[in-house]
């Protein structure tokens, strides 16, 4: 009796079997509802399957100094480096060439130094509260979108994750999605949102789903267009959280802190589980370092950024995702290279550099550094050669735009779709592989 | 200065400065202006019983009576009365305590935010001081502004008031601070250690051994046990110089350093020990004078508790002014040698008149140098134009305070004469009571915080040319500034309710979204009367929980209002996405443990599970009986009630399974529907 009570309730008005009701009730494609996780993929068409990438994208308000002491910074004897030994140069070989620079870039593994790429440029601002500008290439982007959510929606269609927006697991509330601020979650947060509660109330949730259903239709059918709207992303909402699988959920598990750890965790399992094509998170790297006398924060932190990077690096290895996720590092602003009298390093709009590690990444430094009054500048790009040189054909304004569309072309995204998207600025494909 | 320059209040300072004061700036095509965009769909009014729910969550947390929507729907005008009344209700002072937080900028911050201004390392504090601290901290200024609005005072004293809410605790940092000054190089001001001089004999000591030893001893200079505290909790450690009984540091700022942690339960290298700050200490809340010292007059001393205990004065040398000099304003936006004050100015403003130098909607490419940082910006460059007026304004700041924000000694700086220059108004002046002069005179008050408040409301701005959004901005004003008035105008406007259609609603669309953390966790805790319904408070180590943990975590995965540095709105989310339900659901479901079959005191009881769905209906869905929407909504709970229980759950999974269904139903999740 009660079997058949609940089989009734399942196969009912809005049970499983009545997909179109469901779909009505909830305004949720029926495509959506048979297969969420790959329904919307099949609204557009994927460019190329094999391309497509993941990106897990390191931002960063802070300006930390990244750009100091890259391969590339040692060619200048007075851009200033750390005195201590644990940054002493030493020769590091990406692909063919060997270059000088901070001995914990040479604790990346051998594989993945193979696929890491140092691309000097400029992010055109010295300002802190920027990073949403130069996530957009500082205006360059179409409709004010942002470089994550260019790259999310088109690669969803080939990645067929379970939403496009991309997700924030400690780089902070700094992303928008066509206007909308995206909430920033804590790796320690996203274990216990995630995780599925067990016992009588997992048990009864087809029930309550149905439910749901039954008031998202009553709903609609008494309210305005505006709340109609919104019940329908309710809907989609939900039957996206319902699409994630339990098989990876241990995962999280694993996660004991809302650090760079922590979100490294979090990131790989994220993607394993196929929720985003883009998470962001935050590995520091010496923070705003104008205060850091023998500039020993920036040496810790080089040293535990490396680190980190590696840890990750080793995490997508674990997760067989090696070939599938690339990884980028680019924050508001570069420092200054050089000592002006300040006990630490100022910010610097001139120069930045991105490091870019993936399957299609070409092993090298895109760019350069120039001196000028003040301190050194990154250099013109040629676009065919990759280096930095004064009469490159992507000029120094448009450095930044170039770095976001070699992105884009190391992810996947069609030379189409970047052009229309980003307005300026070349992709490199020098630093393609 | 702007205004002269053709910006309107609707284009910000920041951009007009950019475009007319920079001519090397290569503004950059921001949008593709020729893409059609689409058109909104036609006005639809938002029914009474939407509205009311709306507003009495967001002003008091709770779901209306059937009373109070017969009201409204009969007569929509006594949606004003209804709000006076839930004003008097306690939780809307709660309310606004959080409102206060965020929009004074006095949240987001821990505990080390705090070791610059005060000079001293708080890794030793006891655990729960600093949990307390950086509450308290926080609370402040909010209860400042409330007790403002309780006095009746104009609204705009919280750019000016040298009066603030403020505890022992808090008091005493403040005087200790004040007491151990630190230069622009972050040098003590060894001129200023007023303290050594007044007592020579000044040294600390800590002791077990001796046993307990009378306060007043402790206090007094000319007895022998001057400065010897009694220390309950003997250091266990092996570090020999710890062991020490008892222990005793001579030299004078290192002395004033490990008494300012003693009292907050740091011994200094040493661990963590008893605080001298009692539970009753924290809780002991009161208006205080803050004021500079008349000729001959003590300032404060930062350790006699007995003192602070009862004091409605603090009487130092470094000022503090409005909502912009509090500890809590001040850890959140620390400036630096290369910064000097720039953010701090900037904050200010977006705070107190919502205009910021850096607006986020603007862009503009730095493409030529810009000289590091002993001047910040060249001339000529493309950031000068915004330095031109911003740097006039941070001398205000500088004039009074150091990089670390305390009291400005070096006499280039103290001679700075700050100009403040805004749509038009310019007022010079000397440290920061001229700027809270200026800005508090200033015709922007107003619209910024009638701005703040439709945010709030709607998770959207308004349109400040809205006929509406200026007729609500003027009530206010000509209230003689009564928030109050302000809030009783506003949230019986269209621009909130949406009864009507207003320029902002053909502007901005209309917003409907979800209950944003800060809403959420207030009416799961009013409605449910369960105390931190998402466990947000801190709480004494010993009584964290791994249920409250969880709690936590999953609240604040539910998106919440923040501020961040140079933007003049707060973040406001308001979609929902898989993790919003996915944390909404958690929750519930941790919640129907603490209120279904939760022993002899329990909200609800599976014995009365149909009472239990009615108030479920009434109290968490928001729907009263006169609905028409609550006997359906009632209808759904139930037959899931009985579905549950044909499924052989039992009466408790059933009702609780029908308790997680209605607390995470739309109604219960979101806001304006």
């Amino acid at each position: 009796m009660n079997a058949t009570r609940r089989h009734m309730i399942q196969s009912g008005l809005f049970g499983a079997g009545l997909i179109g009701l469901r779909s009505l009730a909830t305004g949720l494609p029926i495509s959506f509802l048979l297969r969420p996780s790959t329904a919307l993929a099949e609204e557009t068409a994927c460019a190329d399957w094999q391309r497509a990438q993941y990106l897990i994208l390191s931002t960063s308000d802070a300006g930390d100094p990244v750009n100091s002491n890259v391969p590339g910074t040692y060619e200048f004897p007075d851009i200033v480096h750390p005195q201590d030994p644990q940054m002493v140069p030493v020769p590091i070989a990406l692909g063919d060439k060997v270059y000088m620079a901070a001995s914990p870039w040479n604790s990346l593994p051998g594989w993945a130094l193979a696929r890491t790429c140092f691309f000097h440029h400029a992010t055109l601002t010295n300002n802190h509260p920027n990073l949403p500008k130069v996530l957009k290439a500082m205006g360059a982007t179409a409709r004010q979108e942002m470089l994550p959510s260019i790259f999310a929606k088109a690669l969803r269609p080939c990645l067929q994750t379970v939403q496009t927006e991309p997700i924030s697991v400690g780089a902070g509330e700094v992303l928008t999605y066509e206007g909308r601020g995206l909430p920033n979650l804590n790796p320690t947060g996203l274990r216990d949102v995630l995780t599925k509660p067990t016992g009588p109330l997992s048990r009864l949730q087809q029930l309550r789903d149905q439910s749901l259903d039954r008031m998202h239709a009553l709903l609609k059918e008494r309210g305005t267009s505006a709340q109609r709207a919104y019940l329908d992303r309710l809907a989609r909402s939900r039957a996206e959280a319902r699409a994630i699988s339990d098989q990876l959920l241990d995962n999280l598990a694993a996660i004991t802190n809302d650090q760079a750890e922590g979100q490294i965790i979090a990131a790989a399992t994220l993607i394993k589980m196929n929720v985003a094509p883009v998470v962001a998170i935050r590995i520091p790297f010496g923070g705003d370092n104008h205060a850091d006398p023998d500039l020993a924060r920036e040496t810790a932190e080089t040293v535990s950024g490396v680190q980190r990077i590696g840890l990750l690096l080793e995490k997508l290895r674990e997760y067989q995702l090696q070939d599938q996720v690339t990884f980028v590092m680019l924050n508001v602003f570069g420092r200054t290279l050089k000592k002006l009298g300040t006990a630490g390093r100022d910010h610097w709009a001139s120069h930045h550099c991105s490091i870019l590690i993936g399957k299609h990444i070409r092993p090298g430094v895109v760019g350069g550094l120039e001196p000028q009054i003040g301190d050194y500048y990154a250099l013109p790009i040629d676009s065919k050669t990759g280096r930095g040189t004064p009469d490159g054909d992507i000029p120094f304004a448009e450095t930044l735009s170039a770095v976001a569309k070699t992105i884009g072309a190391a992810l996947g995204v069609p030379q189409a779709v970047l052009d229309q998207q980003i307005a300026k600025g070349k992709v490199v494909h020098a630093a393609l592989a | 200065m702007a205004s002269h320059l053709g910006c309107s209040p609707a284009r910000p300072i920041g951009l007009c400065l950019a475009l007319l004061l920079a001519p090397g700036c290569s503004q950059q095509p921001t949008d593709h202006a020729d893409e059609e965009v689409p058109r909104p769909p036609e006005f639809e009014p938002v029914d009474p019983s939407a509205y009311t729910a709306k507003v009495k969550d967001l002003l008091v947390g709770q779901a209306p009576t059937d009373e109070e929507l017969q009201q409204v729907r009969a007569h929509p005008a006594a949606l004003r009365g209804l709000i006076d009344r839930w004003m008097a209700q306690p939780q809307f002072r709660d309310k606004m305590l959080d409102f206060f937080k965020q929009a004074f900028q006095q949240t987001q911050t821990t505990i080390s935010d705090y070791d610059e201004q005060l000079g001293l390392p708080t890794a030793p504090w006891n655990a729960q001081d600093k949990i307390a601290f950086v509450r308290s901290a926080e609370e402040s200024f909010a209860r400042t502004a409330w007790q403002l609005i309780e006095e009746g005072r104009p609204f705009h004293e919280v750019l000016t008031t040298e009066r603030f809410m403020l505890n022992p605790p808090l008091m005493s940092a403040m005087a200790y601070m004040d007491a151990v000054p630190m230069s622009d190089q972050g040098q003590i001001v060894n001129s200023q250690l007023w303290i050594p001089q007044a007592f020579p004999n000044f040294r600390f000591i800590r002791q077990t051994k001796e046993g307990p030893i009378p306060l007043e001893q402790t206090l007094n200079p000319a007895h022998p046990n001057f400065m010897k505290w009694y220390d309950p909790r003997p250091y266990m450690g092996p570090n020999a110089t710890c062991q020490q009984d008892p222990f005793e540091v001579r030299q004078p700022v290192r002395a004033l350093s490990a008494l300012a942690s003693f009292l907050y339960g740091g011994r200094q290298g040493c661990g963590s020990t008893v605080s001298q700050w009692t539970e009753q200490d924290w809780q002991a809340w009161r208006m205080v004078t803050v004021r500079r010292p008349r000729s001959g007059e003590q300032r404060t001393l930062f350790y006699d508790l007995p003192k602070l205990r009862t004091a409605t004065e603090l009487v130092v040398s470094t000022p503090r002014v409005g909502f912009f000099s509090t500890p809590a304003f001040f850890a959140n936006w620390p400036t630096n040698p290369s910064n000097l004050a720039r953010v701090t100015i900037n904050q200010t403003m977006i705070v107190a008149l919502g205009r910021s130098f850096d607006d986020s909607n603007i862009t503009v490419q730095v493409t030529e140098s810009t000289k590091p940082d002993d001047q910040h910006v060249d001339p000529g460059s493309t950031c000068y134009g915004c330095h031109r007026t911003m740097d006039p304004m941070r001398d205000f700041f500088r004039q009074t305070y150091t990089i670390s924000y305390h009291l400005q000694y070096a006499p280039a700086e103290r001679q700075k004469v700050g100009v403040f220059e805004l749509d038009g108004v310019k007022v010079s002046g000397q440290g920061v009571h001229d700027l809270a002069r200026a800005m508090a005179a200033h015709p922007r008050f107003a619209t910024a915080w009638t701005q703040k408040l439709c945010r709030y409301a709607n998770s959207s701005s308004c349109v400040e040319d809205d006929p509406e959004f200026l007729r609500v901005a003027a009530v206010f004003a000509q209230s003689g500034f009564s928030f109050k008035a302000l809030v009783r105008e506003l949230f019986s406007s269209p621009l909130v309710t949406l009864a009507a259609e207003t320029k902002t609603a053909q502007e901005m669309g209309v917003t409907v979204g979800i209950s944003r953390r800060e809403h959420l966790c207030a009416a799961l805790s009013y409605r449910l009367g369960v105390d931190d319904a998402c466990a947000l408070r801190g709480t004494l180590p010993r009584l964290e929980t791994p249920q409250r943990r969880t709690a936590r975590n999953l609240a604040l995965a539910i998106p919440g209002a923040a501020y961040s540095r140079g933007a003049e709105a707060p973040l406001l989310p308001r979609d929902p996405n898989l993790f919003f339900v996915s944390a909404t659901e958690n929750l519930c479901g941790q919640l129907a443990s603490q209120v279904v079959d939760a022993g002899a005191t329990s909200r609800y009881t599976s014995a009365k599970a149909a009472e239990a769905i009615s108030d479920f209906v009434r109290t968490l869905m928001a729907l009263p009986d006169s609905d028409p929407r609550a006997a359906l909504m009632k209808d759904i709970l139930t037959e899931h009630h009985r579905a549950s229980l044909a499924a052989k759950e039992s009466p408790t999974d059933a009702l609780r399974s029908t308790f997680v269904l209605a607390c995470a139903s739309p109604l219960a999740v979101s806001s304006g529907l």
